[in-house]
């Protein structure tokens, strides 16, 4: 065990010998076991830090100071509120927990961001990518994934690589900020790659906008219906990317070539949900397993879906890339305290802004602001209840299916 | 205009799915003055039956229809005579807390056998729909409002004409009358609970039709949607749910239209209000249920 804290820290530039266990390192995160992520969304993230603590602990643990620690997480239900994740981190702070990772999604990292900030704790994001959340000048808040405004742009770089490229698109956003910062930009990547948005290019803000975590999005659908999108892209979460397509079909809202969709389609309860409707949908995802990363911790992207879904009983072809995120968020941290040589939110801060580190996830390097613009994201299509890499081409597996309609 | 003629068709259909969800709660309210915190789990419950059905058995939702009935049903009646009855008596916040924790074991006990994945019945038509002129008509919602229609004339037929009804309907007005006149009140509300947990189970089934279902947004959703419906429509009246429902769907339907999405719910919470102004009894209910007799 020794020997692989040792290794782990080699690893991250560390260097030097441990010689005995030390205290344990706490990592403390409020995580979305009940409500509307508590299934789905917050259930992959708590697996992806779980999966992390785990294999680090199994591994010796982080080593600093000549000593190797294990790793205890602390995790709290947020219940999916945002001010639940706030007060949490509040109580983290009042028992003395100040390495912190993050709830699931932005609502709830741009309600703990500033009580981080207030308390003088440090968090690394894995899974909060609105990049609001880093337009405060937060000192103390680091994102390993790619910010909100790629998830839409990379969809549009990915369909405008298919031949024929959809001449014209409509976006459904829902209102929360991420999924309206991500249409923002989507639309701008649309008109720059040709592409004509319809109803309007600001429909996102007015007539195609649905509430977050609404079951119901007809509105949006009647808006779009006449107009004859030949991609229908939605930037939203689990809930309101199942109805749009389930409600598309009853309205006899049919896009030429097919749907997309940023956080759900990679989503094994995306799947469940529509079952064979989920066909040709494509998605952007943070991770794919077939990139050509590795780290000592985890081994190769391929071996960390390899044991994170044996772990967990997921299927190899239908894997919750929020669980990369969070033990990429994790691991991050681990690295900083080992850069660092202490656990003090302050050195370990200090670790972060200079992290340099290429890990199962990809690379992880923090800009002034505190996000990772270095990392890309990807592209799946859901191809017989699998998901398959089609964007970038060097790491499709296999083509993709198109149109994705018939 | 053909966008308006989509969407008030729509709110059509998907109003008389909403009366369908309302019109057990409505009909438990009236009666027995519990408001019921776990239709929505009941619903739900229903909506597992139905799946368990159409994936081992690869029976049809509407096929299913009188499993789910009579199951619900049965669980209904016993839930009434063995728990609710115990505080039937107590103030409406005692069995408010009641239907509450009622409403906590349901989910957690579905959590606990099914997860809280979302779930779905796949059918081949009902995410499909057929078209006049511009207009698509979706055939699971339409068919959820027929039956929405159906189990609403049935049920004024029901309390109209039969000796159960009539019962039913005594019981509900003045419960130590009804008892002078030789009605066992408990039975007739264990009937009422067990009707009313059978037609959520009805409501649920439909919702996995033509939509989704988990076990921990659904129930939440479904039983303010029932609350929400059977207060606009009216107590007392078979036809307050279903017509609670119909202005309801039709209102976030054209309200979505004129305005930002984001706006459907206070629309309805709007034409709410001004109705309970209008009418503090509901569009079609009957004052009498606020002032009755409870011995």
């Amino acid at each position: 065990m020794v020997a692989m804290a040792v290794f782990v820290s080699a690893a991250c530039g560390g260097g030097g010998t441990t010689s005995g266990s030390g205290s344990n390192v706490t990592f403390a995160a409020p995580v979305s076991q009940t409500g509307a992520f508590g299934q789905a969304e917050g259930l992959y993230t708590l697996q992806g830090y779980k999966f992390c603590v785990q294999t680090l602990n199994s591994k010796g643990g982080i080593s600093y100071g000549g000593q190797s620690h294990q790793v205890k997480l602390v995790i709290e239900d947020d219940q999916s509120v945002a001010a639940t994740s706030a007060q949490i981190v509040d109580q983290f702070h009042d028992q003395g927990d100040k390495l912190i990772l993050s709830p699931y999604g932005s609502a709830g990292t741009t309600a703990v961001a500033p009580v981080v900030e207030r308390n003088a704790q440090v968090m690394v994001d894995s899974n909060g990518a609105d990049t609001a959340i880093f337009s405060h000048g937060y000192k103390n808040t680091f994102a390993v994934l790619s910010p909100s405004s790629s998830y839409v742009t990379s969809i549009i770089d990915a369909l405008s690589a298919l031949s024929p490229a959809p001449k014209t698109v409509a976006i459904i956003a829902a209102s929360d900020g991420f999924s309206q910062h991500a249409a923002e930009q989507g639309v701008t990547e649309a008109k720059a790659k040709g592409m004509t948005v319809v109803p309007s290019a600001t429909a996102y803000t007015s007539s195609t906008k649905v509430t977050a975590n609404a079951t119901d999005v007809s509105s949006a659908l009647i808006a779009i219906k006449g107009t004859n999108p030949d991609v229908i892209i939605i930037s939203a979460h689990l809930n309101e990317a199942v109805a749009a397509v389930k409600q598309a079909s009853e309205l006899g809202v049919k896009p030429k070539d097919g749907f997309a969709a940023t956080v759900a389609p990679p989503t094994p309860a995306f799947i469940s949900a529509l079952g064979k409707s989920s066909e040709g949908i494509f998605g952007s995802t943070q991770w794919v397993p077939e990139i050509s990363a590795s780290d000592p911790v985890f081994g190769s992207a391929h071996e960390f879906l390899t044991n994170f879904t044996n772990t967990y009983g997921w299927s190899s072809q239908q894997y919750p890339y929020q669980a990369a995120d969070a033990a990429a968020g994790c691991e991050a941290l681990a690295l900083a305290i080992e850069k660092a040589g202490s656990v003090d939110p302050a050195a370990v801060r200090t670790a972060l802004v200079g992290l340099k580190a290429d890990t199962f996830y990809g690379h992880i390097e923090f800009d002034s602001t505190g996000m990772n613009t270095s990392k890309p994201m990807y592209v799946i299509q859901i191809q017989k209840s699998a998901f398959v890499t089609i964007y970038p081409s060097n790491l499709a597996t296999k083509q993709a299916i198109w149109p994705a309609v018939s | 205009m053909s966008r308006f003629l989509q969407a008030a068709a729509y709110g059509v259909v998907q109003g008389g799915l909403l009366g369908l969800v309302a019109v057990g709660f409505s009909l438990v309210w009236g009666v027995m003055n519990v408001v019921n915190f776990s239709h929505g789990a009941l619903a739900v419950a229903g909506a597992y039956v139905a799946w368990i059905l159409n994936v081992r058995f690869g029976l049809d939702p509407f096929l299913a229809i009188p499993v789910v009935a009579v199951a619900l049903f049965a669980f209904g009646y016993v839930v009434q005579r063995g728990l609710i009855n115990l505080v039937i008596n107590a103030p409406i916040f005692l069995t408010l807390l009641l239907t509450f924790g009622l409403n906590l074991v349901i989910l957690n006990g579905l959590q606990l056998l099914f997860k809280a994945d979302d779930r779905t019945i796949d059918t081949s038509y009902a995410s499909q729909s057929f078209a006049i002129g511009a207009v698509n008509v979706p055939y699971g919602r339409l068919a959820a409002c027929f039956l929405a229609l159906g189990i609403t004339v049935a049920l004024a037929l029901l309390m109209s004409r039969t000796r159960l009804g009539h019962a039913i309907g005594a019981t509900g007005m003045d419960r130590g009358a009804a008892r002078l006149m030789g009605i066992r009140a408990r039975h007739i509300y264990a009937v009422t609970f067990g009707i009313a947990a059978a037609l959520a189970g009805v409501a649920g089934t439909m919702i996995a039709t033509v939509g989704s279902f988990n076990p921990t947004t659904t129930p939440g959703q479904l039983t303010l949607d029932a609350f929400v419906i059977s207060v606009l429509g009216g107590l007392g009246n078979m036809y307050g749910a279903l017509v609670g429902g119909l202005v309801l769907g039709i209102a976030e339907s054209l309200g979505g239209l004129l305005l930002t999405g984001t706006w459907v719910n206070a629309i309805a919470m709007a034409v709410l209000i001004i109705t309970l102004i209008i009418r503090p009894s509901g569009l079609i209910g009957k004052a009498l249920y606020g002032g009755r007799v409870e011995v």
